[in-house]
Order: C-alpha cells, then sequence, then structure tokens
C-alpha cells in the first residue's frame, strides 16, 4: 500500500457529504492539494468553525450560531405570523420565493412514529409554549405535501385550535408553465378541488 | 425471482443514500417485505407523488435475498384515496400495528385485504374509534391469536349480556362472580364484549371497553414496548 494514509483519510472524510461516492472524494481530495490549497485551508477553518458555533436558535430551533437567530431577533418581523417548516432550507427558500415577513418555527424533521420520531422530538413542546404565551394570529404551516408532512400539520393545527390560532396550510397546485395533461393524477385532483374563484 | 404488478401498500419508508429509498410493504401474495426503491428521492424522479403511505399501488420488483430491488410502481387508480385530518394519525396507528405484528414474509392474504379495507373505510371518513377496535380485533384474528369473546373462558356457557366478567389474557371472560385469582387484566360487561364480538360498537360504553380491553391485550403482544403513533393523538 503506497497510498499516503492521510490522504486516503481525507478522501473518506469527503465520502460523508451527500452525492459524494468514492471517485468524485477522491477527485475533490486531489483537487485540493494538487491546484487549490489556499481554498482547502479556507474549507477546514470554516467547517471547523461552523461545527463549534452553530448551535440551534432557542425559539424557532433553525440553524443558528447565536442564541436567537437573525430571523427571530428581527425586530421589522410580524410577530403576528408564524411559518411552520420542516428543514432550515425550507426557510431559506420560502424566503427567497415568497413575500412573507413573519417569523418561522423549524421542526428539523417530520412526525414519523415508526422512525421514532413524535411531538417531543420536533420541539412541539417548545411551540406551544409560544402559542400559550399569545400574540400570533396565524399559524402557516409550510410541511411537505407527503403524508407525514400532512400528519405533522394536521397535529399542529389540533394544537393551535386549542389556543383559538387559526392556521392555514399551504395550497397545492399545478407547477407554473406545467401542462395538465402531464402532471400526476394527485396533484392535479387537488388543485381541482382547490380552485379558485377569478374575479 | 421476478415479481410483476402486485399490489401492495407502503407501510413505511426510509432514506438510503442519496437518493433512494427502502420500502415496507404488504402484499397479498408475498406478505410484507422490504423493496429497494432506486433513485426515487431524486429531485427529479416521477415516483416521488406515487410511493405515498396510504395509497393502494401496483408495485414490481426483482432480484434475490433479502431485498428485491422495485422495478415499477404504478397507482392502481387515478383517483386517490384522501386520507385527513384525524384520519391519518389513526392510519399510522395501523401501519405500525402491521409491522410489529406481522412478520417479514409470513403470508397472510387476508391481512392484506383486513389492511386494505381498513384503509378505505379510514379514508371514508367513518368514525374512527370503532374502526380501528374492530381492525385491531380481526388482524389478531388473522395473525392466530383470535381472541375468546363470547364464551365464559371456565365454564364454557355463552357470554350474557347483563352479566359483569373479568377477562383472563389468552383464555377469555369470566363471570366476575366466581373468579379464581386476581391475575385478569380487566373487568367488563358482557354486553361490551358481545358488542365487540358482533363487531356493533355502537354504544359508548362498549366502545370504551373494547378500548380498553384491546390496549391490554395488544400490549400483550407487543411485549410492552410502547406504540409511538399513540403520541400523535392529541
Amino acid at each position: 500500500m503506497s497510498q499516503s494514509p492521510l490522504l486516503l483519510q481525507l478522501i473518506d472524510a469527503l465520502r460523508c457529504l451527500p452525492g459524494v461516492g468514492p471517485k468524485s472524494a477522491q477527485r475533490m481530495a486531489f483537487h485540493l492539494l494538487e491546484r487549490d490549497r489556499k481554498g482547502a485551508a479556507i474549507l477546514s477553518d470554516s467547517l471547523q468553525n461552523a461545527v463549534d458555533h452553530i448551535g440551534h436558535c432557542s425559539q424557532c430551533r433553525t440553524l443558528s450560531e447565536t442564541e436567537l437567530c437573525g430571523y427571530c431577533s428581527d425586530t421589522r418581523r410580524n410577530d403576528e405570523l408564524l411559518c411552520i417548516v420542516e428543514t432550515p432550507s425550507d426557510v431559506l427558500a420560502i424566503n427567497q420565493a415568497a413575500d412573507f415577513n413573519g417569523k418561522y418555527f423549524v421542526l428539523m424533521g417530520h412526525l414519523s412514529p415508526l422512525d421514532g420520531i413524535g411531538p417531543a422530538e420536533l420541539g412541539l413542546g417548545l411551540l406551544e409554549a409560544r402559542l400559550k404565551q399569545g400574540g400570533i394570529k396565524e399559524l402557516i404551516l409550510a410541511t411537505n405535501p407527503t403524508v407525514e408532512g400532512e400528519t405533522t400539520a394536521h397535529y399542529i393545527s389540533e394544537m393551535a385550535a386549542e389556543y383559538q390560532i387559526e392556521s392555514t396550510r399551504l395550497a397545492h397546485g399545478i407547477p407554473l408553465g406545467g401542462e395538465l395533461e402531464y402532471i400526476d393524477g394527485g396533484t392535479l385532483a387537488h388543485a381541482f378541488s382547490g380552485r379558485q374563484k377569478l374575479l | 425471482m421476478r415479481v410483476q404488478d402486485q399490489p401492495a401498500y407502503i407501510l413505511h419508508h426510509r432514506p438510503f443514500r442519496d437518493s433512494s429509498q427502502i420500502l415496507e410493504v404488504i402484499t397479498p401474495d408475498y406478505g410484507r417485505l422490504s423493496l429497494m426503491s432506486r433513485g426515487s428521492r431524486g429531485a427529479k424522479s416521477r415516483l416521488k407523488s406515487i410511493l405515498q403511505s396510504f395509497r393502494p399501488l401496483v408495485v414490481s420488483w426483482s432480484g434475490k435475498g433479502e431485498m428485491p430491488t422495485l422495478t415499477g410502481a404504478e397507482a392502481q387508480s387515478v383517483k386517490m384515496l384522501t386520507l385527513t385530518g384525524k384520519a391519518l394519525p389513526s392510519a399510522f396507528y395501523i401501519n405500525e400495528l402491521v409491522i410489529r405484528l406481522l412478520h417479514k414474509h409470513d403470508v397472510y392474504e387476508r391481512v392484506y385485504y383486513l389492511y386494505e379495507s381498513v384503509i378505505r373505510l379510514l379514508s371514508d371518513k367513518h368514525e374512527i374509534e370503532p374502526v380501528l377496535r374492530l381492525f385491531e380485533k380481526q388482524l389478531l384474528e388473522e395473525l392466530g391469536f383470535g381472541l375468546n369473546l363470547s364464551f365464559n373462558a371456565e365454564t364454557g356457557e355463552a357470554v350474557l349480556p347483563d352479566n359483569e366478567y373479568a377477562y383472563y389474557l389468552e383464555h377469555g371472560p369470566v363471570a366476575l362472580s366466581s373468579v379464581f385469582d386476581d391475575s385478569y387484566i380487566l373487568k367488563l360487561s358482557g354486553k361490551s364484549l358481545l358488542d365487540l364480538d358482533a363487531n356493533t360498537l355502537d354504544s359508548e360504553q362498549s366502545l370504551k371497553d373494547a378500548k380498553r380491553l384491546m390496549r391490554v391485550i395488544l400490549n400483550y403482544y407487543l411485549e410492552g414496548k410502547p406504540i409511538k403513533s399513540r403520541e400523535l393523538f392529541r
């Protein structure tokens, strides 16, 4: 075995990334060592920093290096609207696409009893405490349109109802620029039953 | 081995690698089995919307060993069963029961049809509690743990609606007036026993008793490990 053990260790470590198999891990390792040592140093520093300092926001559970994340501490955001999402990347997606000025709550997953994920694992106690506090007028349930996502949304909407808070669910629809002919039956059925009035 | 167009429901799925998933399915001819579904979690996968729990599917697979590979999946009909609201946690409860009580590769054709019928009842917005109780009872029956609800386990006489009974695990009801020891699991009326037996859980008392009874009995067959899905009921 003539390969350097450190190199092998690096290749192995890179494979923890999604979408990276042995071949691409090898390519990445050689690229970093042969062509971009500076980039490699920056990467290693940022990784170390991120792992050491990023935790969860104490209010919305999203990834944050401060006690309160940027969204929760932003006083210009509307406290009366709370959008519930499954992952931090959903926060990003909604923030970029939708004109939403309220706050977020990140579940870090969805209810999935067979995987051992119940309400407690999703921090729903924290959410309930927040609903109890008052001040929230509408919960926007933006969990994924899967059975698990629907179940999670249903559970949270029942919780919200106990505190007389209105909850809304993202609409199902036909993608922009799509053609009806090629859309799967389920989406079309949902879009049809959720049709809206013109004018 | 290649299997074509087998009706199936997905009981559970878990991610595997970046874009694949492992499906736990229930089928009429092959019982419960795991299938590897390659690429179905990818951004462009056509199967994503089809491979959802509680949807009647037709699946094909091939391969030997523990985990064959899914080679095709279609919805049984274009029209989707829609489970909404309270039916959802109940349906997850059903899946958990089936996964925990039905062993892999044990073929019970009737369990498949029982499962199918209960999912249909839930999507038809039936009263949920009686549907769940009868499913629990019938599932145990199909798996060979049928309950004695109509005969006095001691005397062999028919259970009388107006009498009170003590229920013994694996045996059945014994008239409360002649119980031999206190190892029975609970006390209930003859009427509740007969209602559960005849699938007519109309009265509130019978429904409540059936729930108490089934809970203890299921707990026994599940070896005391709690059912996680119960946490989904508020």
